[in-house]
């Protein structure tokens, strides 16, 4: 989805109140982090002047050659070199930073009273070899001040036009790939093609971080009143679906044979010179897809991961015990389509699927638990994901009592005319139980909404017992260091302990330059916020395992003249005994000298 | 024998014309019940016109067998035994018969507190909404409106005490009303009769009919009498008959009125009801139902029986006109148009000129003045098809769409602030704009936009604020908007003019009582029943009983538990397909065509609000829900009317006409709609400062109607009144002061017609002769050619002006885009 722009005041309050709360919760926290305090000295929290990138362009190349891309960002003077994570790519600068001017808000043309900051130009020239990997690349620049961000880089497959090109070519032969830039406000970019009667096109859009892409479909018809105004023709999900598009994709069969024109805009307007995309238009001689971007982490809890044998494996590997469990056979079973009894699961751990065909459509399973059982109930949707296909799981006793489903609530702060208590709901792709007593089971799936459903609101749920280990560890904020001699930087992780795991977490650093070194500086069990509903405890959140890393350069240590990449591991400590590494990120870091702070004019 | 026959037959004939037909009475036959009921009659006889009038008071009456009913010379029968008797009138020489039963003569009708009791209250106006029918009553006495609820105005009358909106205790001083013990000095009757000082004044006298009622009642201790109920016997609804008098100034009609029993009996109400005009100075309205016309005009009559109103619509015509020119019906709009336009004596104007068609069409369907290429080709058209083909033609334009996306997002208020973000104000715009694209049907529309549900674009206007904004501010507005039903007073008190009760209206709420939000606002669903314990609720709270309150729909069937799963579905379902919808859908697009609603305002459907042709409304319904809901089939019937053509230039019988379509009406054109035609006239696009569609920017070409009001500022549309969305609908284009500020000074009419590029820097450019520019100007603006006596004057003018021909013609241009004429559809 968009981002959207949340504006509410109420959110605001709700953000503040929770806030007061979650630090009465973790007092002994923050007792904690200020006790650690005076051992940071020479505190850094960023680095003010160290590189920092806005945008690529262009944002795609076909492997097998060379492309020169422009980068734009602060900070950019006295950039020494590009930097990529290597498979089969490299870059050269090509000449000194550009200094463009400064950054304007044109929605705010009064100002807000803070100066703004330089925009540089940097050309990188990149070569990118025939074994590159396609798919998504982090591109980053490097200066005495520091390494950067990263702006992602994509390699294509195949070959890919520019958008100047391509509005001069008239008509576009497809499929095509284009790389397009909306600078300026109010900008649109139109690409012709002909299309043959009752054809298929797909039109797909790809865009930058910045700006929230939409693509529109003209035919070569034109007003009664203004003969140079386009009429739009409506794309197929347009016309006969409501929901708000997850993002600018679409496609169309054509009524009639023609020239028609894509338009590639933004929401409402936006432009901007890093406001680039990719957009491919194919038709039924060869679909092109975009170019997924490649997960950087361990990631669990999301609809879109693969459940399967496999799946069992990879939990088992983080479960930290050395005497793992052998892995386990998932049985088979798939839904009975139109059957009004429920499916039956023959023997667990189980892997069913089905689709909600149709609008209301609920698929239910049975299956046999034992008492203290402890189960583990994952849903995947392959087809159509979140937001549009929201999977609701619930487990039924014989009685049809529901015992719990994966919907989470936490208490809201506002409330409403029928309830005193307003909860704030959120679907989550796992649900964990311990049953109570033995017996036959309901399994149910539907979706949210009883309102939308089709063969693609396919899913698979997985049922299998628990196997309590370190799930997702996120690291918000951590994708790149720089650090000054005798200063420190600190990181803030959160280990997912899943399952019940109840062991501890270590955290190692490896690749790390001389004279920097890792200590983790403080960490506490946190409880989950705000005000999670007892009755869902265990079902639907993990519990959180919070810790402070503080990555320190000792006074003595040297600049770095290039990144090291160093690799952050983590480890599940079960009864005194580490288990097998795992990991958390990998990210460049730096020394850099003390005259890194002061931006280098040109 | 041939010659004799034909004199017979003339001689007939004359004498037929000289009295004119046959009078008849209603009702032609009649059932009486019980003893002493009467039964009102009247004698109509058509004079030489064909305008049926009341003769009543003018026929003898005689009844068959006097021992079993007594007639009086009004026309009022009093049942005196059982049996069958004949009542006869006879006028003129001529006579008309009515069959009448008479049964139960010895039994008397159960008295009932609400329809006897309250009747009273109700005739006596002791019950109005400015007395103590009013929320709070008065004087410490609170009676329901209308009599609605008899059950409460029983125990406010014997008990005491006043209603309050936030508990169902009553508060203050409980003083009864009756006195058991003094029957006679009961408050009740000495207030009425002014034997103590009452504000509202003596309502009846000591001894009259209505205070003998009352009196007896006290004096049988106050029962409450046989209510609603299983057992009771309560009128479900009344009628009025006729639904239309005609009139001439100085004579007089008596409505009768009809209650229809839960028994499924009929009973006389005439003489139990109260009479309102709505324009006494056009027909006063007197007690028993007699109307008397006084000038050339026409006014509804509001008829107000305990827990019942109804209406009657009452006209007083001018002379006979002569020579009634012949009014070709295109469709049924002009039958029924001109069915009442004859009866009303009014003369339809003539059709438009092409030229006014031309603009009119353009203005309504596309907000849009036609560029004056467009003018030319279609003047020079000789097609006799050629109004249909620019309407197909208009219908599928991308204009249409900006205009009904810009009507209906007045209409269901797309605004920054209501959809919460940037993502959900541009979803809701684009469904409303596809939905448009894509020719929606308009019950599928409403349906998706009651019932939004999940990540759908129209749960993203209101419905995200459900955790926060209470179901009771969403329901109303989506009733009033799709069913044209104003229910909202219903939220803390039952309502004042209309059968709606604070019970009906937390009953409709509750069908939003569910909403929630999930995934941070992602998505709204209903309640899930997401907890084991609280397996679904689907409730409001009730303000003063501090209930739950179920679903119940608006005529009372509870929405059954096993029908929860999607509840607001039900809700959709329900009002597409109710009678409400077609016809407050077809009522609101005509609306917008003719300046007023059938019913009008449009979305203010009421008893005491009638429409002024209602076979029209309910026929533009049928067909509307017909065509399945088909808006541009709507549109199109209504554009391609003989009716929607007329010329906007009155005769001398419609002159005064504003509700019976007999002439197009000029309405001032919407703000945005204005803007637009200024830029389209000038050639020059408004320049937006943080238009929308720019981010921010400053930018050229956008239109009007795609600025949403709360993002886009413009002195100039908030000078013309545009709606700022607040409520449901459009703006209010009024004339004030600012407009004329705006038209000396203001940039929009000033510095847009010299703008290089424009449309008079073209002409200055291309050095066009006078006479082609002044054509140009004037199809750019008014959508026609000059009158040569214009051209003329123009060009001379022109020729002699000060300061050049550039500031001549742009003075032309001034004086073109600031006219009566440019800035009013006509």
């Amino acid at each position: 989805m968009g981002r959207e722009h949340r504006t509410r005041v109420f959110e605001v309050l709700r953000s503040g109140v929770y806030a007061w709360r979650l630090m009465r919760r973790t007092s002994v926290f923050l007792l904690a982090t200020i006790a650690i305090l005076p051992a940071l000295r020479g505190w850094d929290e960023t680095t003010p002047s160290e590189p920092r990138l806005l945008s690529v362009f262009p944002t795609v190349a076909p492997k097998g050659g060379r492309v020169r891309v422009e980068l734009r960002g602060h900070d950019l003077a006295g950039v020494t070199q590009a930097w990529l994570d290597g498979a089969g790519i490299a870059g050269k600068l090509a000449g000194p930073a550009e200094r463009l001017g400064s950054e304007e808000s044109p929605a705010r043309p009064e100002g807000d009273g803070k100066k703004p900051a330089s925009i540089y130009r940097i050309a990188i020239d990149l070569d990118i070899g025939a074994q590159a990997r396609p798919g998504g690349h982090w591109l980053r620049v490097v200066s005495p001040r520091g390494v950067s961000n990263a702006v992602r880089f994509d390699v294509a497959g195949r070959a890919v036009m520019m958008e100047d090109s391509a509005k001069q070519a008239g008509d576009l032969p497809l499929p095509v790939l284009i790389n397009g830039k909306l600078e300026r406000p109010g900008e649109t970019d139109l690409y012709s093609f002909q299309a043959g009667e009752g054809r298929r096109y797909w039109f797909d859009v790809i865009a930058a971080e910045n700006f929230d892409p939409r693509v529109g479909l003209l035919s070569s018809k034109k007003s009664w009143f203004d003969g140079s105004r386009p009429r739009r023709v409506l794309l197929d999900e347009e016309r006969s679906f409501d929901l708000m598009p997850a993002s600018a994709k679409g496609s169309v069969r054509t009524s009639e044979p023609g020239r028609y024109t894509v338009e590639v805009s933004s929401l409402f307007g936006k432009g901007c010179a890093g406001c680039s995309y990719q957009i491919s238009i194919s038709g039924e001689e060869g679909r092109l897809h975009a170019t997924a971007p490649l997960p950087e982490s361990w990631i669990e809890r999301d609809f879109s991961r693969t459940l399967d044998d496999r799946w069992i494996q990879k939990i088992e590997s983080r479960r930290g015990a050395r005497a793992a469990m052998s892995p386990l056979a998932a049985v088979f079973s798939r839904e009975r389509a139109g059957g009004e009894e429920p499916s039956a699961i023959a023997s667990l751990p189980a892997l069913t699927q089905g689709a909600i065909d149709h609008p209301g459509d609920v698929d239910q399973f049975r299956f046999k638990a034992s008492t203290g059982q402890k189960l583990v109930f994952e849903i995947e949707t392959p087809g159509t994901k979140p937001p549009h296909f929201n999977p609701r799981l619930a487990v039924l006793d014989s009685n049809g009592k529901q015992l719990f489903s994966n919907i989470q609530r936490r208490i809201s702060l506002f409330n409403n005319n029928a309830e005193t208590e307003v909860y704030l709901k959120d679907i989550q792709p796992r649900a964990v139980h311990t049953f109570t007593a033995g017996g036959e089971y309901v399994l149910q799936v539907r979706d949210l909404t009883s309102r939308y459903g089709n063969e693609s609101y396919s899913y698979r749920v997985l049922i299998r017992p628990q196997i309590p280990h370190v799930g997702e560890v996120s690291s918000s904020g951590l994708d790149h260091i720089n650090l000054t001699p005798g200063r420190a930087r600190k990181v803030d992780v959160n280990a997912m302990l899943e399952e019940g795991f109840s062991g501890e977490v270590t955290y190692h650093a490896s690749g790390l330059p001389p004279g920097v070194s890792m200590r983790a500086a403080g960490r506490i069990v946190e409880e989950r916020a705000p005000r999670d509903l007892p009755e869902n405890a265990e079902t639907v959140l993990p519990v959180q395992y919070s810790a402070t890393l503080v990555f320190s350069a000792s006074r003595d240590a040297d600049p770095s003249h290039e990144p090291a990449l160093v690799t952050l591991e983590c480890r599940p400590l079960v009864d005194g005994a580490e288990g097998p590494p795992l990991q958390v990120r990998r990210f460049p870091l730096m020394v850099v000298g003390d005259s890194g702070g002061k931006e280098k004019q040109p | 024998m041939r010659t004799c026959a034909i004199i017979g037959v003339l001689a007939f004939a004359q004498m037929v014309r000289a009295q004119g037909p046959a009078p008849r009475i209603y009702p032609a036959q009649a059932t009486l019940w019980g003893a002493n009921t009467s039964q009102r009659f009247l004698a109509l006889s058509r004079d030489a016109e064909g305008v049926e009038r009341d003769v009543t008071e003018k026929a003898k009456w005689i009844v068959s067998d006097p021992g079993k009913a007594s007639v009086d010379p009004s026309g009022k029968l009093v049942v005196l035994a059982a049996g069958a008797v004949n009542l006869r009138a006879e006028f003129e020489g001529l006579r008309a018969d009515s069959a009448i039963r008479i049964e139960g003569a010895q039994g008397q009708r159960p008295f009932s507190f609400g329809a006897d009791i309250g009747g009273i209250f109700t005739r006596r106006g002791c019950n109005n909404s400015d007395c103590h029918g009013g929320v709070k009553g008065k004087g410490g006495y609170k009676l329901s409106a209308n009599a609605l609820f008899p059950a409460d105005d029983y125990k406010w009358t014997v008990e005491g005490g006043t209603f309050d909106v936030l508990s169902a205790e009553s508060k203050g001083a409980h003083i009864p009303r009756v006195d058991k013990r003094n029957p006679e000095k009961s408050l009740i009757l000495a207030k009425a009769a002014a034997q103590v000082a009452h504000g509202g004044g003596r309502r009846f006298a000591v001894g009259s009919p209505d205070y003998q009622t009352i009196l007896d009642w006290v004096k049988a201790g106050a029962p409450i009498g046989a209510e609603s109920g299983d057992k009771g016997v309560f009128i479900r609804g009344i009628e009025v008959y006729p639904r239309e008098v005609v009139l001439r100034a100085g004579t007089s009609h008596r409505l009768l009125v009809t209650a229809h029993l839960s028994n499924g009996r009929t009973e006389d109400l005439t003489d139990q009801v109260l009479f309102v005009s709505n324009d006494s100075e056009v027909v006063e309205a007197g007690e028993g139902g007699v109307l008397r016309g006084k000038q050339t005009g026409e006014t509804s009559i509001l008829i107000r029986a305990a827990g019942h109103a109804v209406s009657a619509q009452a006209g007083v015509i001018g002379g006979p006109v002569s020579n009634y020119p012949a009014f070709p019906a295109r469709n049924y709009i002009d039958e029924h148009v001109s069915a009442k336009l004859r009866k009303f004596r009014i003369v339809p104007a003539a059709l438009s000129d092409d030229a006014e068609f031309l603009r009119r069409v353009s203005l309504d369907l596309t907000g849009t003045l036609p560029p004056p290429e467009r003018v030319r080709e279609f003047l020079a058209d000789r097609s006799p098809t050629k109004r249909d083909n620019l309407i197909e033609t208009l219908l599928d334009t991308p204009e249409f769409v900006d205009y009904w996306g810009f009507r209906l997002g007045d209409m269901l208020r797309a605004t920054f602030v209501t959809s919460n973000s940037l993502a959900g104000l541009e979803a809701f715009e684009a469904w409303i704009l596809t939905s448009l694209m894509a020719n929606k049907p308009f019950d599928r529309l409403a349906m998706e936009r009651i019932a939004g549900q999940g990540r759908s674009a129209p749960a993203r206007n209101f419905y995200y604020v459900s955790e926060k904004v209470a179901p009771e501010n969403l329901m109303p507005e989506l009733i009033r908007v799709f069913m044209g039903r104003r229910i909202d007073c219903a939220q803390c008190h039952n309502h004042p003019f209309e059968t709606w009760s604070q019970n009906q209206f937390w009953g409709l709420t509750a069908f939003f009582g569910g909403l929630t939000e999930v995934r941070g606002g992602q998505l709204i669903i209903d309640t899930m029943g997401d907890h084991p314990d609280r397996p679904r609720e689907m409730s409001v709270i009730h303000p003063r009983t501090k209930e739950k309150v179920l679903p119940v729909f608006l005529d009372g069937t509870v929405l059954p538990r096993d029908r929860w799963e999607d509840p607001r579905r039900e809700l959709a379902q329900w009002v597409v397909s109710h009678p409400y919808f077609a016809e407050a859908a077809v009522n609101r697009i005509w609306g917008y065509f003719f300046g007023r609603g059938i019913v009008d305002p449009v979305d203010d459907f009421r008893a005491t609000n009638p429409p002024t042709h209602p076979e029209l409304l309910t026929a533009l319904a049928k067909d509307f829900q017909a065509h399945r809901f088909d808006l541009k089939h709507l549109m199109r019937t209504i554009a391609q009317s003989r009716t929607y053509q007329l010329s906007s230039v009155a005769n001398e019988t419609n002159r005064n006409d504003r509700i019976n379509y007999s002439r197009a009406q000029p309405r001032p054109l919407e703000a945005a709609v204005l803007l637009d035609a200024i830029s389209a006239a000038t050639g020059v696009p408004e320049e937006f400062r943080y238009h929308p569609m720019a981010n921010g920017d400053p930018g050229a070409g956008a239109r009007a109607q795609r600025m949403l009001p709360d993002m886009c500022p413009s002195p100039f549309m908030d000078a013309y009144g545009r709606s700022m969305r607040k409520t449901p609908g459009p703006g209010a284009p009024q004339p004030a002061l600012g407009q004329a500020l705006h038209m000396f000074a203001g940039a929009t009419y000033t510095s847009k017609l010299s703008k290089p590029g424009g449309r008079l820097a073209q002409l200055l450019a291309r050095d066009a002769a006078s006479g082609e520019a002044i054509d140009e100007l004037y199809l750019a603006s008014l959508t026609r050619l000059p009158l040569a006596a214009e051209k003329e004057s123009l060009k001379r003018a022109l020729a002699t002006q000060r300061g050049g021909r550039a500031a001549a013609l742009g003075n032309l241009l001034w004086a073109l885009v600031s006219s009566r004429e440019f800035a009013h559809n006509h």
